[in-house]
């Protein structure tokens, strides 16, 4: 039975080399991101006694605060960051797992898309202005991250009484766990049997 | 009494004549109507009973108390937030108190058979004399309120002073954190305390309807969730409550009411169920004043400008005016921009004056459930509504430099800052793209499982009663067959006194 004529043409050649190095390069790239992503967050022992998020979150989270805020915030970043990290008990395991997955493209891939190869947090100081105005003034469909972590940053910052003499907010009126008048519900709850 | 997540331990059986569940103006006001005539109730609550000492003032502690996702529900796109109440008392402790009633015209379009807007009066007059509806008073309207009233009257536009119920305010200004003062007259304060007293009314605070369960054309039983609220949201269940009574009526709002029927399969020939989401979306324009206004002190929202909101087939336009607040954190994720010049921003927020138009929308969404927590809300905007949002921006800004501000600002990504109408001019066309450009909310989800004549187009009788079965009611936000272009509190309390009228008559 006659074989098949193999005809390994430069053309055939070339075509497979572009394909073979193409998928190459994306296995590799996405396998580093991962790998980078996954051990930093994963292997080193979290710092400031997070509960919630991991090491590198809180590292994205940082970077994010100090640009979001500006460079003349002159608070305490890491009460922000616990903040955060304590804020994210209350949300649902969706919302939680969204802004885990917001985190990660902050860090790896909004600065990527962007021409940078070092994630966000380790980009200077006017490169990270740069990726933040980019992403709040381009694509529509990443709009909504950059939304998203602005809030996160300024509700972390500004529940804070600390940030509210510099705006002219007094704040609460009355004082947590005592109602200023009589509290006339308590009665209505069950007594509890034991 | 009340009973919370501590008072169970174990799954258990309760019996009752009507099960309610949501316990917000709807679910309230059906639960008085059923108590005070006798009937047995179990009102369920997925939030929790908060007392006044709870209500601290604080944002980031009442936004997970008072809201679904912590106040962060969004539509499909993200672009349009969708704030949704929880707690004993649902949105009713949330809210700024507005009460408007539909108008007659909005009404006659609906065309209900057997529901005359006479009959709806009468209730609306039975619930405004309870909650002691009344004008704000001219020495609570605020000072942004008050410039807001002038330039409306400058420009010669209609505007008028709002009804509230409030009794014993003291204008502290923290009326969307729930107040301290049990100065609203709400579900919490008017309503409960009834159902509780008359000895027939049980409230289950931290539980939540997960399903329906149905025998031929019947719910039998409600199955309920117990969930301890100082875990996290995701928490295994405690215990479950299983509820058997005579009749169920869903009060869980525009958003809940339709999943809880849809996750429990109850028949749907026609899909109508979640098909008919309206959400009065509603964004702000913002005035900066050389005086200091402080526009989150005392009473929000006194006056409305209702020069542009028509409700009949042949108005041109549909959008309402209203004043704004915003405490720190919600004001600073308005405003534009991040780093420094969202600082320089912020440092002028006692002299910021928002209006906030809000359109009485045409656009549909569709709610449904995406798998076992997931919720879906799919709106697209479109674009008759976004021009209305756009000429509501455009008709604030108009009536803020009437009332003095030295500029205006129209929070787009990239932001319009101007000094005169005749600047604005300038952008006019932009303002009618306002999605993903601005911050969009909704705080009236509704019409998701609506009123009608027919089961082929619409959900409910005119009694309330779910049109494929015979023991299943809706008093909620749901029930309007069409945006209702109000403030909907006054009308949820009202259709909650029909429904709850209507069951007790039945069971």
């Amino acid at each position: 039975m006659a074989q098949p004529e193999l005809s390994f043409t430069r053309r055939r050649f070339l075509k497979g080399s572009f394909i073979g190095v193409g998928f190459g390069v994306g296995i590799v790239a996405s396998s580093t991101l991962c790998v980078r992503h996954f051990w930093s967050s994963g292997s080193k022992r979290p710092l400031l006694g997070l509960e919630r998020l991991s090491q590198s979150e809180a590292r994205t989270l940082l970077a994010l605060f100090l640009t979001i805020l500006g460079p003349s915030f002159q608070g305490d970043i890491k009460s922000l960051i616990l903040f955060v990290d304590g804020f994210t008990k209350n949300l649902p395991n969706k919302s939680f797992w969204e802004l885990r997955g917001a985190f990660f493209l902050m860090e790896h891939l909004v600065p990527l898309l962007q021409g940078h190869i070092s994630r966000f947090s380790e980009l200077g100081e006017i490169k990270q202005i740069e990726v933040l105005h980019s992403l709040e003034n381009g694509q529509p469909l990443l709009r909504p991250l950059f939304k998203g972590l602005k809030e996160l940053c300024y509700f972390a910052y500004y529940v804070s009484p600390a940030s509210w003499s510099a705006i002219g907010y007094a704040g609460p009126q009355v004082t947590q766990n005592v109602a200023p008048v009589p509290d006339p519900y308590v009665r209505l709850i069950a007594p509890r049997v034991s | 009494m009340i009973y919370t997540s501590d008072h169970f331990t174990k799954n258990e059986t309760l019996k009752c004549d009507v099960c309610i569940v949501g316990s917000g103006a709807g679910g309230a006001y059906a639960a008085h109507a059923l108590s005070s005539r006798g009937k047995s109730v179990i009102l369920v609550e997925s939030g929790s009973f908060h007392t006044l000492r709870d209500f601290s003032q604080r944002e980031e502690a009442m936004f997970p108390k008072l809201f679904y996702e912590a106040g962060n529900r969004r539509t499909s796109d993200r672009k349009i937030r969708v704030l949704h109440g929880k707690g004993v008392g649902g949105s009713t402790l949330h809210n700024v108190n507005l009460c408007k009633r539909i108008p007659e015209e909005l009404f006659a379009l609906w065309n209900l058979k057997g529901l005359s807007f006479a009959q709806l009066e009468a209730h609306y007059q039975e619930v405004e004399t309870l909650l002691g509806v009344k004008k704000i008073a001219e020495n609570q309207v605020n000072r942004a309120n008050t410039l807001f009233r002038a330039g409306t009257q400058k420009l010669g536009y209609k505007g008028a002073i709002l009804s509230h119920n409030r009794t014993g305010c003291v204008g502290s200004g923290f009326c969307e954190l729930g107040c301290s003062y049990d100065g609203k007259n709400n579900a919490l304060k008017v309503l409960i305390p009834k159902i509780v007293g008359s000895g027939k009314g049980r409230v289950l605070a931290d539980a939540k309807v997960t399903i329906f369960e149905m025998q031929g054309r019947r719910v039998v039983k409600a199955r309920v969730s117990i969930r301890d609220p100082r875990l996290p949201p995701d928490s295994p269940p405690k215990c479950e409550i299983t509820i058997e009574a005579n009749a169920f009526v869903s009060c869980a709002g525009g958003i809940e009411t339709p999943l809880l029927l849809q996750r429990s399969r109850i028949p749907d020939p026609f899909g109508l169920i979640g098909s008919k989401l309206f959400l009065h979306p509603g964004t702000a324009a913002l005035g900066f004043f050389e005086e200091k206004v402080e526009s989150w002190m005392g009473v929000p929202q006194s006056w409305e400008c209702t020069e542009f909101l028509g409700f009949g087939a042949r108005d041109a336009n549909r959008v309402w005016l209203i004043g704004g607040s915003a405490h720190p954190a919600g004001a600073a994720s308005i405003l534009p921009g991040f780093g420094s010049a969202h600082r320089e921003l912020m440092h002028q927020y006692p002299h910021i004056v928002p209006i906030s138009p809000m359109v009485h929308d045409q656009s549909c969404g569709r709610v449904s459930q995406d798998g076992e927590h997931r919720v879906k809300i799919d709106y697209e905007l479109n674009a008759k509504d976004q021009a209305q949002l756009g000429l509501g921006l455009f008709e604030s800004a108009k009536i803020l430099f009437a009332a003095g501000a030295r500029q205006v600002l129209i929070p787009f990504v990239s932001p319009i800052l101007v000094s005169s109408v005749d600047e604005l001019m300038m952008h006019r066309e932009r303002l009618n793209h306002c999605l993903g450009e601005t911050d969009i909310v909704s705080v009236h989800p509704m019409g998701s499982v609506w009123m009608g004549n027919s089961p082929e187009s619409s959900c409910l009788d005119v009694t309330g009663r779910y049109h494929h079965l015979d023991n299943l009611f809706v008093a909620d936000m749901s029930v309007y067959p069409t945006s209702i272009g109000v403030p909907p509190q006054i009308s949820t309390y009202a259709m909650g006194k029909l429904v709850g009228e209507n069951v007790a008559r039945m069971v």
